[in-house]
């Protein structure tokens, strides 16, 4: 209702302006309006176009972690990238792609399932999370397990419930590829197809998955936008209560946490595992909340189907446990006092998070 | 004092001079190359993957499956001096399956008498932690590294052992020894990387240009199950990513001898 009425007041105000003024002047401006109206349309729903503008550093995001010189992205090498994220052939009977689980339009997740579904219906440990900004991580894997990008690859490419391959047998597949061959050749010079190209491709391709365009950032970098007040009022909160873990601008720490959700698969004890040190138990990374608001369900089980039931986990759900992180430790209890207006307008900020333009990003698009 | 060091360092003279009446003076600008050749034992037999091995009066071992890397090759040299061999070129992965796998042959080594040799048994932790491109040969894991290596927690497996085993109570278990470890990449975590030294006793291993001397090493994989801190394959059938994995390294890390040099 507010907005439309506004609206009718500017055009009728305007319309008196237009009024007021001689013929020729009075198309102009209309022109004026109509071109501004149409090119400003266009911009925000139009997603950027198919065009390979290479790796850039958003201005409001550090330093990437990639070391960039020992795998320069190039538009083949991202071609490349490209084709074999969407590519089945990387799985042992050509059903499953990268791209099975991380879809686009839900940022590289797959949206609606609390475990994935792999090769022979097998289902993954973990909930898939997003491919997005992985040229500032650190660490891969929910446990933190891989530390490089390149080989991370070779996990899900050999895991029997993900694509269940050996990698032997997918480089043996694509050099007697009718396309690969010439593919690789444009990407790094020479026809050979070996595990480094492979695992370099993959990752040109994952790194210009970058998330930098929401209307947080878009805020953030002064570019016209700005939050509403509640979304302000949420952002605020956020920064008192949420920010020390999930860090902006990437927003995560990196750091490997136990926060409390109910332990759903007791085997799987998540940073522990890597370090098999006990007080990792049940500790999983932080993980990004950049277009959170599109990555449902929830924490490596998938057990939370919406932000408001993060939010009342948060706030009364937390489940006691010796690796706890003490900040949820309060004096009347566990986690962080929420009211539901303070929920109401977190979720207004975490909102602001979500970037259309990335996940309808043309380039990234199979 | 200054006697003492006298008759020492004459001494000394004495001892190089009766051998090079015997042998050319070693070179070190010249280079000689080696072949050094494991041999997996168990026991005092040979060992074979699918044959059946007897442990003690109730266990019997089947094994399947056995390779371990070798790296970071060094050889001492009698005069106290080291040649470290070029890194790169120093990654070898001996797999019972693939008999040429057992002999590793070493190039351009300075001539010299040497006294023993050192290794590290598994892959030493910066290149655990290396580029992919710098993973090539046997540390490729589409190719040779493929079953030694752990996806889900970046890292060689050094050392793999696995199979059957049959005590009068259970037939034909499945026993499993997969270990590895570098260490941690910013946290210090498990390290089972074991430099090994092999002295070579009495005998001297000769490098001259033109010459190929073997030198046998003996790996004796019943040394595991056997003697002070023996792993018992009962209560402990698999050991892979885990604390206990360290007690198996501890073991294997004495499973080598020497056997013989053949010049
Ligand atoms: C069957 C579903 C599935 C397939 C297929 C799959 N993934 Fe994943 N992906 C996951 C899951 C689940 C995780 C979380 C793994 C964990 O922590 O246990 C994950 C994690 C990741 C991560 C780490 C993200 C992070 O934040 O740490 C990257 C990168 C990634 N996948 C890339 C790929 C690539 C590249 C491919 C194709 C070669 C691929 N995935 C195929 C389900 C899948
Ligand atoms: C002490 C650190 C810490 C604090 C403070 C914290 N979180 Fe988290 N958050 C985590 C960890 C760890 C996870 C992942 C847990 C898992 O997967 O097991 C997580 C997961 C989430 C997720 C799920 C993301 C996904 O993609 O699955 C959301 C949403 C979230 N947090 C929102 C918040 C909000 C909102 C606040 C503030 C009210 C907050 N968090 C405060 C550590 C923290």
């Amino acid at each position: 209702m507010q907005p439309c009425f506004n609206l009718e007041k500017l055009w009728i105000n305007m319309n008196s302006i237009v009024i007021s003024l001689k013929k020729d002047i009075q198309y102009f401006l209309v022109t004026v309006i109509v071109l501004i109206v149409f090119t400003s349309c266009g911009e925000s729903n139009q997603p950027t176009d198919r065009q390979f503008k290479g790796f850039s550093v958003p201005l409001n995001f550090p330093q990437p972690t990639y070391n960039f010189a020992k795998n320069p992205v190039t538009e083949a090498g991202f071609l490349l990238g490209k084709k074999l994220f969407y590519d089945e052939i990387l799985s042992l009977d050509g059903t499953i792609a990268c791209a099975t689980c991380h879809i686009q339009t839900s940022a590289f997740t797959q949206h609606g399932h609390d475990l994935s579904h792999g090769i022979n219906d097998l289902l993954t440990l973990r909930n898939t999370p997003p491919v997005q900004n992985m040229a500032w991580k650190r660490f891969f894997m929910l446990d933190g397990g891989v530390l490089d990008l390149d080989l991370f690859a070779i996990n899900p490419i050999t895991a029997h419930n993900e694509m269940g391959e050996t990698m032997a047998n997918v480089l043996e597949k694509l050099r007697n590829h009718k396309d690969y061959p010439s593919l690789f050749d444009k990407a790094f010079g020479s026809k050979d197809i070996n595990t480094e190209r492979l695992l370099k491709a993959l990752s040109q391709f994952q790194l210009m998955c970058v998330s930098a365009d929401s209307k947080y950032d878009k805020v953030k970098r002064n570019e016209g936008a700005s939050f509403t007040s509640d979304e302000q009022a949420g952002y605020t909160l956020f920064l008192q209560k949420c920010e020390s873990c999930h860090k902006e601008p990437l927003f995560t720490n990196e750091a490997f946490t136990n926060n409390g959700i109910p332990i759903v698969n007791p085997e799987d004890k998540g940073r522990a595992s890597i370090t098999l040190n006990p007080k990792d138990e049940y500790r999983f990374i932080i993980p990004s909340l950049r277009n959170v608001a599109e990555t449902a369900p929830y924490m490596h089980t998938g057990k939370f189907r919406t932000l408001s039931d993060v939010l009342d986990h948060y706030s009364s759900g937390m489940i006691d446990h010796p690796t706890l992180d003490s900040s949820f430790r309060i004096p009347n209890g566990l986690g962080i006092p929420l009211t539901s207006e303070e929920k109401r307008v977190l979720t207004l900020f975490l909102h602001t998070l979500t970037d259309q333009n990335f996940m309808k990003n043309p380039l990234l698009a199979q | 004092m200054i006697r003492l060091f006298i008759f020492f360092a004459l001494s000394i003279l004495v001892l190089s001079c009766s051998s090079n009446v015997t042998d050319p003076t070693p070179d070190s600008s010249k280079k000689g190359s080696l072949l050094v050749v494991f041999e997996n034992k168990f026991g005092s037999e040979e060992f074979e993957l699918l044959k059946r091995f007897t442990l003690n009066d109730s266990i019997t071992v089947v094994t399947e499956d056995f390779k371990y890397y070798v790296s970071n090759i060094v050889l001492n040299n009698s005069n106290g001096s080291q040649y470290v061999l070029p890194k790169e070129t120093s990654y070898f992965l001996i797999n019972q399956a693939q008999i040429i796998t057992q002999s590793i042959n070493l190039q351009y080594i300075p001539e010299g008498d040497y006294s023993s040799i050192s290794f590290i048994l598994g892959i030493d932790s910066a290149k655990s932690v290396s580029p992919v491109g710098e993973r090539i040969g046997v540390l490729d894991v589409a190719g040779e590294a493929k079953s030694m290596y752990w996806t889900w927690n970046s890292g060689y497996i050094f050392f793999a052992l696995e199979g059957m085993y049959t005590t009068p109570r259970l037939i034909n278990n499945s026993f499993k020894y997969h270990i590895g470890g570098f260490g941690g990449y910013n946290a210090p975590n498990l390290n089972n990387i074991k430099t090994i030294t092999v002295p070579f006793g009495s005998s001297v291993l000769k490098i001259r240009e033109g010459n190929k001397p073997h030198v046998h090493i003996s790996a004796d994989i019943s040394t595991l199950f056997k003697g002070d801190e023996a792993i018992s394959i009962e209560a402990n059938p698999t050991v892979m990513f885990s604390p206990y994995s360290v007690n198996v390294a501890n073991k294997y890390a004495t499973m080598f001898q020497f056997g013989k040099i053949m010049d």
